[in-house]
């Protein structure tokens, strides 16, 4: 317990999210150009930009899975520049994906219960080998609440690849949500979405934003601005405005490369 | 069909097991062994092909290692049962624990391959290593343990009983597996590696131990397969069995392990009653696996499954209550 109490002072006083001059190429092509981000204790931040800008890279990048040419990252002060992927996740880092990354064959219910591994919800014991799985009462309880908060609770025994779009994307979202973490990187959760289905979206995300410190990638312009006052907008690989939703909307280069894409 | 009539269709069958090497002829039970130890090898295939979706080749290459080990101890008497049988239970376990290392860092066709290097690789040694292995000649009179051999109701089946035992034992340990809290994680990993890893799993460590499970099986086979055969000899772990307990699998069904094991046993029924009648045996089992795999691409569980009575009892064993 103490060491709980400390790690949650520790946690307030470092920013929850930082990114230092990361850089990152694809072969010849830089992907991400000396980028440096900062998330504190408690803020939400907003990432805007064109296709290609480099926006899931960084989120890869910042998850892990892919590696850093230079740079570094570090989550509540924690180095975590050389760390696997494993170890950020445990550090109270989860994500989202832009195409749905969910397991087809296995029905809510199983994806959720997988989802839960996060922060000590099971002891590893060697009896536990032949329990199933649906006998851990800690965890399927659990997985009810998760399965509710993304209003998916009468899918529960619904194979994924049976689910609709929409839904995939709330289990998406429900998977990122289970371990209970602390940052939660969105990549376009509303991509694809109906206009009803984003209405509960919205909220979702919304109400997320008061708990949880978020990063997400949204270009849904009016949405994206409502939601945080700190807004980045790559392009290209490069920072080019970082600012509240009034500065970048005036911002000369921000509205260049919007008009452009617009014309187009 | 309710909770009686199944318990009854289970006694049947447990009775028909045991009473096999009295009411069937000596040439079936001998059948019956062989296909026991094949299909030892058809779930220990089935375990990794089902869970993590991985193909490994080098399921006889285990059971060959064991096999090996045996007949090398016993033939230049160093060690006898029951010690030959650990020691070979304890190569398998640490070749399948290195190799596993490797092997765990690959999947889809990569894995294929590497698993098909270890199989030819092990049965090169076999072939070459004349001094050791007594090479293509193979090594002979490896005899069966008195353990195996103790008299049932005055005749000399207890060799059919152990196996039979050891494999509703290892099977039942197996499905369990497949159903507990581990078996989950193995099934994420099979339908998305990198959402696993994002969730904090560690994903090559559960590949690890569940290659080192499946070897395990394969060895286990191994012992039987050495101290019934009698002879060890390279064509027993050679590329024709790793294809026959592949095609076992295809033929019940990739994603079930009883259907591996159903697909194992009709493989070697089929072999050992058409090779009676015709030299040309594979001819008739190569068509038959083709109509298997165009008309039931699931193999000849996903036929049974498509029964909704069969398939309500899988759910209910893998899934516990509906409402739970």
């Amino acid at each position: 317990m103490i060491n709980n109490e400390q790690t949650t002072q520790k946690k307030n006083r470092k920013p929850a999210l930082v990114v230092k001059n990361a850089s990152k190429s694809f072969g010849g092509v830089k992907a991400i150009d000396d980028v440096s981000l900062t998330i504190d204790s408690g803020r939400s931040r907003v990432m805007i930009g064109p296709n290609g800008a480099g926006k899931s890279t960084l989120f890869n990048l910042i998850t892990g899975e892919i590696p850093l040419d230079e740079g570094r990252v570090f989550i509540y002060g924690e180095d975590v520049t050389k760390k696997a992927v494993q170890r950020r996740s445990e550090l109270g880092l989860s994500r989202t994906y832009q195409i749905s990354n969910l397991f087809h064959e296995l029905t809510v219910k199983e994806n959720m219960y997988l989802a839960l591994q996060g922060k000590g919800w099971e002891l590893p014991n060697f009896f536990s080998f032949f329990i199933p799985w649906f006998k851990n009462e800690k965890r399927t309880s659990r997985v009810k609440e998760v399965a509710e908060s993304v209003a998916l609770e009468n899918k529960l025994d619904t194979l994924v690849s049976n689910l609709s779009h929409g839904e995939q994307r709330q289990l998406e979202l429900g998977i990122a949500l289970a371990p209970d973490p602390d940052i939660i990187l969105f990549d376009e959760p509303m991509a694809g979405l109906s206009p009803s289905e984003r209405v509960f979206m919205k909220k979702l995300i919304k109400r997320l934003a008061t708990e949880k410190i978020i990063l997400a990638i949204e270009h849904d312009m009016d949405f994206a601005l409502s939601l945080t006052n700190d807004v980045t907008v790559l392009h290209q690989g490069a920072t080019i405005a970082d600012g509240t939703p009034d500065e970048i909307k005036q911002n000369e280069d921000v509205r260049k490369i919007y008009k452009i894409q617009n014309t187009e | 069909m309710n909770q009686i009539s199944k318990w009854i269709i289970y006694t049947i069958v447990a009775l028909f097991l045991l009473a096999v090497p009295f009411i069937m002829s000596e040439f079936f039970t001998t059948m019956m062994v062989r296909v026991l130890y094949f299909s030892l090898m058809a779930v220990a295939f089935a375990f990794l092909a089902s869970q993590i979706g991985l193909v490994s080749l080098a399921i006889p290459a285990f059971l060959g290692l064991s096999g090996y080990t045996i007949a090398i101890l016993e033939t230049r008497e160093i060690m006898f049962f029951p010690y030959s049988a650990m020691a070979a239970i304890v190569v398998v376990l640490f070749v399948s624990a290195v190799f596993g290392i490797f092997a765990n860092r690959s999947k889809g066709i990569y894995f294929i391959m590497l698993t098909l290097i270890l199989g030819q690789i092990i049965w090169a040694v076999a072939r070459q290593w004349a001094s050791v292995t007594n090479g293509v000649n193979g090594l002979i009179g490896i005899s069966t343990p008195d353990a195996m051999q103790f008299n049932v109701f005055g005749a000399n089946v207890g060799f059919y009983y152990v196996i039979l035992f050891t494999f509703v034992l290892i099977v039942w340990a197996v499905l369990a597996l497949t159903r507990s809290s581990f078996g989950m994680k193995l099934k994420g990993i099979r339908e998305s590696e990198s959402r696993m890893i994002m969730l904090g799993y560690r994903v090559s460590r559960l590949k690890w131990v569940a290659f080192v499970i499946s070897s395990l099986v394969a060895g286990i086979a191994g012992v039987f397969f050495v101290y019934f055969v009698g002879v060890m000899h390279p064509s027993a772990i050679d590329l024709d069995s790793s294809a026959m307990v592949l095609i076992a699998g295809i033929f019940g069904g990739v994603y079930s392990i009883i259907g591996a094991v159903l697909g194992m046993s009709i493989v070697q029924t089929l072999e050992v009653v058409l090779n009676a009648y015709t030299q040309r045996y594979l001819i008739i089992i190569g068509i038959m696996f083709l109509l298997v795999v165009i008309y039931a691409p699931k193999g000849l569980m996903g036929l049974i499954y498509k029964n909704k009575y069969m398939k309500s009892l899988y759910d209910k064993w893998y899934k516990g209550r509906k409402d739970s």
